[in-house]
């Protein structure tokens, strides 16, 4: 069963995931930052005590003024963000464990040696794939080749015993486990920013489709007009009794002319704003589906929407047909009652074609909602359940929908 | 070994419990790689035969202890277990010999400890790893000094810089990727409930528009139960031999909705097997908000026409919003006139016509919840004028 799961996934999925990772990604560009500076004054320190020759102590301090100047100037850089901070994280990767092999092959002692690892634990707060990849192919090539091509970086007095394949055992174990381990918080990470952009995307077309029903119960649309007019005498006393003049009127006026007209025609209407400022007020229109409609709902469902302590977002929160717990019975039932009740007119979604529901079965995240075997024999016989579905409910056409 | 890439592959899938287990197995297969250096280094070991055996068989014991408290899915204690018994093997290691290896198995056992991503479990065994590592370095550090080394005094601090720095930046790493975990977490819990309540809205309004029309509940209609009859025992004659063994819990099913369901699972009578299907369609079921009519939304929510994503679209907050303070107060206003004139909240009957009046608006925008949408300086500017409020809007 080839599959394309990303198909049917909101679109606004993925720019907002990029926005959510940028926020943490500037929090671990400073950390990093930090850390370096911190291991950067102590190395400074103490290759001023061990009176290291002029033309090394100068380098390394270079090495780490090019590092901060660098990632200033990428965090400073205001346009694409995001992507800035991506390239910081790659070009502090490989800076940190050039400058560490750099520092092993001038001392050419075990205990500088052991700075790898410091470079590893900066580097493994980013936790990303890419770097991932890179920080334990570096430390393990690094480590390797440095054991292997400088034999006197262990030689430690009294010791003949040959150390560097042990060396190379220990720096096995060390890159799989965290590499792994690094595998399964990014893997974790990834999902949550992908759960939580959905919900919130999920939040915005549920608030649609509340209000779409709202309003064939209510069978009247909501009195905007009465809004702007009821709005426009609030900011009128409002005006009076803060004694200023009534800053208000005009946007009121944009406001009641957003839906009638283009904002060009605005801007020779309203010459004092902007088209900016216009599509500022946008965000104050009362329609179904814009901002200030939603943000209403929203606040209107909000009281008492607690968290416990004990909660925790796992895999019995998802809904399914393919609870672990229950049998396989109930797991056929619940997939069938789904699939006929989406086969049938509703007032939130019109019939959907049989064509696309076996897509969206195949190619969405539905395809892990559903237990597997229940779902193949769907996916084989999907023409035989559009007629099964055809020959017996379709005949009940004067039936009303719920 | 292939099962076992696959649940690392797919583990963002598995819960807390199931990901320890995962990561247990994995530990176990490293832990029997050194459990097998141990042996192998035995040869270049300075400590007595005696003690090596000791140690040994210490290891084996552990080692085997936490096999089987995997086995029986005692992760946690299996996991300490675990952490044990490298922890003993790097004290061995550290102890029998003067060389390097033996202190790089600090690192190693940090990193098993940081594996299990558990910040109480880091900061224990984690602290007594550092610890002792700290006091060997003190006491014995100077076996370890490198014969390139300029000063002895400045290597023995470079092993201690590196030692606690490698344990303080992963004890950094912890809180600050555990700090952001459990925001996103809250963040999502908070916004699936909200979820549910929108949903048990547009359910009601359902419900409302059926009664309106004097329409069949859909479980009611004949055609409806025999459809997903057939289709039922359709699915399983793919999977049982007898396929229309299912027929009986499809009617089941349907007789549920005209019962009491939560009476019958706590009830004494009726069979162990009618209560625990009872219990399992509970969330299926078509007269209630359930798991079922929430997935029907959710389906319904892949056909929706959308704008593309805009830094605004799950943004909330006024002042993130609006700088200009007129259209902060402007949809300050609409936000008030919505509360106050729409029918936003359940009445004491179920139906969703109720409207919130002045006073619970304004304990409203008080709220801790409200911090979401306005900030202190506007609720300050409403309660210093909540009567232009409620006279005009």
């Amino acid at each position: 069963m080839q599959k394309d799961t990303q198909k049917y996934a909101y679109k606004q999925l993925e720019p907002y995931k990029a926005t959510l990772e940028l926020g943490h990604l500037k929090l671990k560009t400073l950390l990093v930052n930090v850390l370096t500076m911190i291991f950067a004054v102590i190395l400074v320190v103490i290759m001023y005590h061990l009176r290291v020759q002029p033309n090394y102590f100068y380098t390394f301090i270079g090495f780490f003024i090019v590092f901060f100047v660098v990632n200033f100037a990428l965090y400073a850089y205001d346009n694409d963000q995001y992507n800035n901070l991506r390239i910081a994280m790659y070009f502090n990767t490989i800076a940190l464990f050039s400058i560490t092999a750099a520092l092993i092959i001038v001392f050419q002692t075990p205990s500088v040696f052991t700075t790898l690892f410091l470079s590893y634990a900066v580097i493994f707060i980013y936790q990303d794939y890419k770097v991932m990849v890179l920080s334990n192919v570096l430390v393990f090539i690094f480590g390797a080749l440095l054991v292997m091509n400088f034999s006197t970086i262990l030689d430690i007095p009294n010791n003949a015993t040959p150390q560097v394949l042990l060396i190379i055992i220990f720096l096995f174990i060390f890159v799989m486990l965290l590499a792994l381990s690094s595998y399964i918080l990014i893997k974790r990470k990834m999902f949550f920013y992908n759960q939580l952009a959905q919900i919130k995307e999920s939040e915005i077309r549920n608030i649609d489709i509340l209000e779409e029903l709202h309003e064939i119960v209510d069978q009247e649309e909501m009195d905007v007009e009465s809004y702007y007019d009821d709005v426009e005498a609030f900011t009128e006393e409002l005006s009076k009794k803060l004694e200023i003049e009534n800053v208000f009127k005009r946007k009121i006026d944009v406001l009641r002319q957003l839906d009638k007209k283009s904002l060009v025609d605005l801007k020779e209407e309203f010459p004092e704003f902007t088209i900016e400022d216009i599509k500022k007020l946008k965000l104050l229109e009362l329609r179904v589906s814009h901002k200030m409609r939603n943000l209403a709902i929203k606040a209107s469902k909000t009281k008492d929407v607690e968290i416990e302590k004990t909660e925790i977002f796992s895999e019995s929160q998802f809904k399914s047909f393919n609870h672990s717990e229950d049998s396989m019975y109930v797991k056929i039932i619940s997939f069938v009652v789904f699939y006929v009740l989406i086969k049938r007119d509703k007032p939130y979604l019109k019939e959907v074609p049989e064509a696309v529901i076996r897509d969206v079965f195949l190619n969405s995240k539905y395809f892990y909602s559903v237990n597997r075997k229940v779902l193949k024999v769907y996916l084989d016989n999907n023409e035989v359940f559009d007629t099964i579905v055809n020959d017996i409910l379709k005949e009940e056409t004067n039936e009303n929908l719920t | 070994m292939k099962t076992l890439l696959d649940r690392i592959r797919h583990s963002e899938f598995l819960t807390f419990n199931e990901v320890l287990r995962l990561k247990l197995i994995i530990v176990t297969l490293f832990i029997s790689a050194f459990v097998l250096l141990s042996y192998i280094s035995a040869p270049f070991s300075t400590a007595d035969d005696n003690t090596f055996l000791f140690v040994s068989v210490a290891f084996s014991f552990l080692f085997l202890l936490t096999i089987l408290f995997i086995a029986i899915n005692s992760n946690r204690i299996a996991m300490h277990l675990s952490i044990i018994t490298i922890l003993g093997i790097t004290f061995a290691f550290v102890n029998s010999s003067n060389y390097f290896y033996g202190f790089i198995m600090f690192f190693v056992s940090l990193t098993v400890i940081i594996f299990y991503h558990d910040i109480v479990t880091y900061l224990l065994y984690g602290g007594i790893v550092t610890g002792y590592g700290v006091f060997y370095i003190i006491t014995n550090g100077s076996y370890i000094v490198g014969t390139n080394s300029i000063s002895p005094l400045i290597s023995q601090d470079t092993y201690l810089i590196v030692l606690i720095g490698f344990y303080v930046v992963f004890l950094i790493q912890f809180i600050v990727s555990d700090s952001i975990y459990e925001k996103m977490n809250n963040d999502w819990l908070k916004m699936s409930k909200t979820l549910d309540r929108y949903q048990s809205f547009s359910s009601r309004y359902l419900s409302d528009l059926s009664e309106k029309n004097e329409e069949q509940p859909i479980y009611e209609s004949g055609k409806f139960q025999q459809t997903v009859n057939e289709l039922s025992t359709f699915i399983n004659e793919f999977l049982e031999e007898d396929g229309s063994k299912i027929a009986e819990v499809v009617e089941y099913y349907f007789f549920l909705h005209s019962q009491d369901i939560d009476e019958i699972i706590k009830s004494d009578k009726g069979t162990t097997l009618a209560k625990r299907y009872a219990k399992q369609f509970k969330k299926y079921m078509l007269n209630d908000d359930t798991e079922m009519s929430s997935l029907l939304y959710d389906f319904a929510t892949l056909f929706k026409e959308t704008p593309d994503y805009s830094e605004s679209r799950y943004q909330y907050h006024l002042s993130d919003l609006f700088d200009d303070r007129i259209n902060k107060l402007i949809a300050l206003a609409f936000l008030y006139k919505f509360l106050k004139n729409e029918t936003t909240q359940f009445d004491k009957y179920g139906s969703a016509k109720r409207v919130l009046a002045h006073e619970e608006i304004t304990e409203l925008f008080i709220s801790k919840e409200f911090r979401e949408f306005l900030s202190f300086e506007l609720v300050n500017f409403y309660l210093d004028n909540q009567e232009l409020f409620r006279e005009h809007l």
